[in-house]
């Protein structure tokens, strides 16, 4: 079957620095993939290229085979880090947006999932608490049928609830023929809900392999083996 | 009831020993209905696939029976569900056993003291 | 897609129009108000008051325009190269949809308020004066006397397409400012006073200066065979005018191309939002 997500010698260069240093790497449909690293590892760089919202310098990625571009737009549902709301829209007018440029979107599961958090699709969002805002982004997110979730830093800065709610979100909306990849740094509240782990490290990867096997190997949770690789001293 | 899974194993191998678990205590009774694949990993907060490989390995040892029509169902064969009972119960107790030696007490002392708190416990 | 992507604009603009229309007719009904008062008023404090009111209206609706404007271009900016653009540049859409939709109602906003703003501070300072049955005169007299040539028509269209090359021109700056790490907003301004400079260069050598041995005006400009009185002068007018106007609408759609595909560019290969 083919790959939802293909990088082959993927780069990008800012200057100097290799953000993202040449990586190759398939995610097959239905997997449920963990990027992980720390900050500055290239996580969102190397997300931003799979969106399309930065050119490689070098090497290819390809989403189900398209470069990036309208037609993998259409199948790729992406939570960013940040606010990316215009702040006067409400809920109810993100949805009729969403709908109107994605086939995939589906309205009553939106509205389904809103109403168990009992917010006011009318309140615009300027208005809303951080954690309201990242709960309605998810639920855009997650009420189109993609073949590729991409989800960076989805519940860092929310309270332990809403990070449950989000996990439990993202479980529940899950569908064989599709794939989710999670970026993250806290990694020991969503590592068991990870197929695969991705470990990315100045750009390069370092470790890409089913989560279990990871444990299996080495004794220990993705968290702990992270710490690992991952250790600064602190002399 | 919420799962409490270590995340330094297998979380597969976790959620079919406490699957298991609950199936002798009869937490799952004989011959009730298993959730779906989909609501019983978000009810344990676990990936999908896990649990599917979780149920497959379930049904492998025939604890659980996959009718493909009508979903998972727990087995209804009592002595299988006696026997894995009484295995649970031998893994605990051998455990137990060796920490106790560890500490010092022989088998000899443990039923002693099985035999008193057994005494509070009617008091 | 494109269509949707107009009718979505529009939807989160047309309150802030509303809002700053419904300011403008306001100020300025005030304002005719206050120049009635000025000519009926024997009281020289009010009239004084009056005047007052009316230097601060033409100020406040120059401002006005000018808010409007930024508040305009700003959209495209926001929309664009801000966080914002997480949403929009991942939308199944092209970077042309985006700069043409945008292009779109930002140029009717543009045309309506301008003409809203325009014709309520007519109103409040001419209505009064103007003598209607001279001023028609006026015009027919005028319109009888226009040729409706190609370069006539060239001229109007050139009119019409100027503010929407004024837009893009805003649009280029924005998104050539993206070049820099920092301070892109200074980096876009900096980019327009550049562009600014490098057009009017190239405009005047070519208009006025010495392209091939002589100026594109003394070249083609003055067909003017001579004669004398108002239909010779309406003659050499319409011939420079049209001169002028093919020279305006070919620059305009060229100069608006070279806009077009640069910001086109820049949205293509070097969108990095922060």
């Amino acid at each position: 079957m083919e790959p939802i997500l293909k990088c082959n010698n993927l780069g990008k260069n800012y200057g100097s620095i290799h953000a993202v240093d040449g990586i190759s790497f398939e995610v097959a449909p239905g997997r449920i993939v963990g990027l992980l690293g720390p900050n500055g590892s290239g996580k969102t760089t190397l997300i931003k290229m799979i969106n399309g919202l930065l050119k490689p310098t070098r090497g290819e990625v390809l989403i189900n085979g398209n470069r990036p571009g309208v037609e993998s737009k259409k199948i790729i549902s992406y939570l960013p880090d940040s606010n990316y709301l215009d702040p006067d829209m409400t809920f109810q007018s993100s949805v009729s947006l969403f709908k109107d440029f994605y086939e995939d979107f589906e309205e009553e599961r939106a509205y389904e999932m809103l109403s168990r958090l009992g917010i006011d699709p009318k309140a615009r969002f300027k208005t809303l608490s951080k954690g309201n805002k990242e709960k309605m982004q998810l639920i855009l997110t997650m009420s189109r049928q993609a073949k590729l979730y991409v989800l960076d830093e989805p519940i860092a800065g929310v309270d332990p609830a809403t990070r449950d709610y989000i996990l439990q979100t993202i479980i529940g909306n899950y569908n064989p023929q599709a794939s989710i990849i999670i970026s993250t740094h806290l990694i020991s509240d969503v590592e068991k809900i990870l197929d695969d782990v991705l470990f990315l490290k100045n750009g390069q990867i370092v470790l890409y392999n089913s989560a279990d096997a990871v444990r299996d190997a080495n004794g220990k949770s993705v968290d702990e083996v992270f710490r690992e690789v991952f250790a600064c001293s602190a002399n | 009831m919420a799962w409490n899974l270590d995340g330094s194993r297998p979380i597969y191998l976790q959620l079919v020993e406490e699957i298991r678990r609950r199936i002798v205590t009869g937490e799952y009774p004989p011959g009730s209905h298993i959730p779906s694949v989909r609501d019983f990993a978000t009810q344990a907060s676990v990936n999908p696939n896990t649990m599917q490989r979780a149920l497959t390995e379930l049904e492998r040892t025939q604890l659980i029976e996959n009718q493909r029509t009508n979903g998972r169902t727990v087995t209804e064969d009592a002595a299988m569900i006696e026997r894995e009972r009484r295995m649970i119960a031998e893994q605990e107790l051998k455990a137990c056993l060796i920490r106790m030696q560890k500490l010092g007490i022989s088998p000899e002392e443990l039923i002693e003291m099985i035999r008193e708190s057994g005494k509070e416990k009617e008091n | 897609m494109f269509g949707k992507l107009i009718k979505h604009e529009f939807k989160n603009t047309w309150r802030y129009m509303l809002v700053i229309n419904a300011a403008v007719v306001l100020l300025s009904l005030i304002g005719m108000l206050q120049m009635h008062l000025i000519k009926t008023s024997s009281s020289y404090f009010i009239q004084k008051m009056s005047t007052i009111y009316l230097v601060l209206y033409v100020v406040a609706i120059i401002a006005l325009v000018v808010v409007t404007f930024f508040y305009l271009v700003g959209r495209f900016y926001k929309k664009m190269f801000t966080t914002e653009g997480y949403l929009m540049h991942t939308l199944p859409v092209t970077a042309d949809q985006h700069i043409g939709s945008m292009l779109i109602t930002d140029y009717v906003w543009w045309i309506e308020f301008s003409a809203v703003s325009m014709l309520c501070l007519f109103f409040c300072f001419f209505t009064e004066e103007v003598n209607w049955s001279e001023f028609s005169q006026v015009l027919t007299y005028v319109a009888g006397h226009v040729r409706i040539t190609p370069e006539f028509v060239a001229l109007i269209l050139a009119m019409i397409i100027s503010p929407a090359v004024m837009l893009l021109n805003v649009y280029c700056a924005l998104a050539l400012g993206q070049l820099f790490k920092t301070h892109r907003i200074l980096g876009a301004v900096i980019m327009y006073i550049l562009m600014y400079v490098v057009l009017s260069t190239i405009s005047s050598n070519l208009l006025l200066g010495n392209v091939g041995g002589s100026s594109l005006m003394g070249k083609y400009f003055f067909t003017y065979e001579g004669g004398q009185g108002p239909e010779a002068f309406f003659d050499g007018m319409n011939s420079f005018l049209g001169s002028m106007g093919i020279y305006s609408f070919v620059s305009n759609l060229v100069v608006g191309a070279i806009y077009w595909f640069l910001t086109r560019f820049m949205i293509r290969n070097h969108l990095d939002i922060q």
